[in-house]
């Protein structure tokens, strides 16, 4: 890199690949001070009392993953589970529309929405709060890391889960009727995944490692800022579910089944795994460690 | 017992992506590249582009000469590899700082779209059909990119022509890259946008963006419009998101026709990538001369 010390007005124009200059082709920005700016932020430190991502926690998130992957071979048995509850009924009769077309709009708003729960504590508390503004790259490494983790741990949970039980989606029984029988829904296994909703579980898995960081780094630097991020994100997650069920994808145990799952491992695995309840006189961690072909979970409570 | 050979890819770690496939140009890559780049070496290089998002990553290879990623001429490949399917690209480039050009051939074989036959406008659940042949295709396709440097910002322009192959006459094909349904061979796009360049640097940028899809042989149009947004982490990195819903269409088709094209990652990367110390001189006593 150029070092021009003369020049420090013109710093901008030395900058390496770890800064942002804008080149010709950009005007003259606005200079709009509010807005955040690189490193404009107070640094967050990771607390040495708190468990860092080591190799088990690699291990278990390619695990996880891995095994999610591996549940989505599971062959579809259609007569494994087709019987529903009063409340099921109650929802599939109530809250969805009545052709499976008019109810596309749910399964749209609900993709959407889980895209933005899962790249909020990736891209927008890891990347964009914690390295760019806050200049903390360690914790960032950890949000990033700790926030995949969950979310490999939650898919490995339902994905293996919702194989076995092979429980048929709400639409399931229209296919042939008022759906069309040759629908890729109608004919491939995704028919046959109804319990329990990985759209609502990982969401509340995204929303819950949100409040995490958010409480244990205080990311945006206000009790209220923070608490309000962590409301839309737990409100956003509750969309999800709600939208899986108008849009006749989930029975209404599907999606609360995965948001208790969802949310006791986006709780679970930033706190049992890595920041333990350091704050407090008796502290609870669990650790992760590779042992031989397995790993070993080991507390302290 | 029911098949799973197409469900696995879709049911990937629990859930259906939003976005099934990489998004075709967006039009901002140039508007946002960091001077960094700009004031590099020219030399034989070799750099990759790589975007990463709900579910899909596509990264991009470039073999070339000049100043990658800001002023240069070679080679382009770019395999994608989405929950909605597989493909590559491979093509010419010829890149200057306020225009870049490329051509070349894309394939995309879809794990559940199927060929459709000729309809005067199309619902979602028509595209979801397993019938008839694979819905695979060849693409010949033209491109060209402009950006101008504008008030606070950048304006931005692409102008994409496509011609599509291996699909058999009479038949239509959803286009993954574009997502509209086609008439082959012919296919062009045309868009228009402006991206605002906010705070210290210009690091955040918020703009807003219109496209033109023409179906010549469906003698039809698709317009979509929306948001584009980013934010410079360095000059290798960027976090970007966009969404152009639908404003006109003969098809009905939702999220599967709208560009929500991007919200995720890019990192650009070049071989020998320090700046040029004679490219900051020159830059530097430019910008002292303009105060």
């Amino acid at each position: 890199m150029t070092q021009d010390p003369s020049a420090r007005d013109l710093v901008w124009l030395y900058s390496n690949a770890d800064e942002y200059a804008p080149s010709d082709l950009t005007g003259t920005p606005l200079p709009a001070p509010e807005l955040p700016r690189p490193g404009g932020g107070s640094p967050r430190a990771w607390d040495p009392r708190w468990h860092a991502f080591s190799t088990g926690n690699y291990v278990l998130t390619g695990i996880g993953f891995g095994v999610s992957l591996a549940s989505s071979l599971i062959p579809a048995v259609p007569d494994r589970w087709r019987t529903t509850n009063q409340l099921d009924e109650w929802g599939r009769s109530n809250l969805s529309p009545a052709t499976y077309d008019d109810a596309r709009w749910a399964q749209d708003v609900s993709d959407v929405l889980l895209s933005f729960n899962i790249a909020f504590p990736l891209v927008v508390d890891s990347l964009i709060v914690a390295y760019w503004y806050r200049k903390s790259p360690d914790v960032a490494k950890q949000i990033a890391l700790i926030s995949a983790e969950a979310f490999a741990v939650t898919s490995m949970l339902q994905g293996t889960t919702a194989g076995l039980a092979s429980r048929e989606r709400p639409y399931g029984r229209d296919c042939g009727d008022s759906i069309n029988p040759e629908l890729d829904h109608c004919k491939e296994g995704r028919r046959y995944r109804s319990f329990f909703s990985g759209h609502a579980s990982v969401s509340f898995t995204m929303a819950a490692t949100t409040c995490s960081h958010h409480l244990r780094h205080d990311l945006f630097g206000s009790p209220l800022a923070d608490g309000l991020t962590c409301g839309i994100a737990l409100s956003s997650a509750a969309t999800v579910a709600m939208m899986r069920v108008v849009g006749k994808q989930h029975y209404l145990s599907d999606v609360m089944t995965g948001a208790v799952v969802g949310t006791l491992s986006g709780v679970g695995v930033p706190w049992l795994l890595h920041y333990g309840m350091a704050d407090s006189a008796n502290e609870l961690s669990v650790q992760v460690d590779p042992t031989g072909p397995g790993l070993n979970l080991s507390g302290v409570f | 017992m029911v098949g799973t050979d197409r469900a696995w890819a879709v049911e990937a770690v629990g859930v259906d992506a939003p976005v099934a496939s990489p998004p075709a140009t967006g039009g901002t890559e140039q508007a946002v590249v960091g001077r960094y780049w700009e004031l590099g070496r020219t030399r034989p290089f070799l750099a990759t582009t790589v975007d990463a998002g709900l579910i899909y990553l596509r990264p991009r290879f470039m073999a070339g000469y000049g100043r990658p990623h800001w002023s240069w001429i070679g080679l382009e490949a770019a395999p994608s590899a989405g929950v909605g399917g597989l493909g590559y690209y491979s093509g010419i480039s010829a890149a200057l700082p306020y225009l870049n050009l490329r051509a070349g051939s894309r394939y995309f074989y879809p794990f559940s779209r199927h060929l459709l036959e000729p309809r005067e406008e199309y619902e979602r659940s028509d595209i979801g059909l397993l019938v008839g042949p694979v819905g695979d295709y060849l693409a010949y396709e033209a491109e060209a990119a402009g950006t101008l440097p504008l008030g606070p910002g950048s304006l931005f322009a692409v102008a994409t022509g496509m011609y599509i192959s291996l699909v058999p006459p009479d038949m239509y094909v959803y286009e993954d890259s574009l997502k509209v349904v086609a008439a082959p061979p012919w296919l062009w796009r045309a868009r228009l946008g402006y991206l605002l360049a906010l705070g210290l640097n210009g690091a955040i940028r918020l703009g807003l963006a219109g496209e033109t899809i023409g179906l010549p042989g469906r003698d039809a149009f698709v317009v979509r419009g929306g948001l584009v947004a980013s934010v410079l982490l360095s000059s290798q990195l960027e976090a970007q998101a966009s969404l152009l819903p639908v404003l006109m269409s003969p098809d009905s088709l939702g999220l599967a026709g709208s560009d929500f094209g991007t919200l995720g990652v890019r990192y650009r990367w070049g071989t020998d990538s320090t700046p040029d110390p004679q490219r900051v001189r020159e830059a530097a006593e430019a910008t002292r001369a303009d105060r």
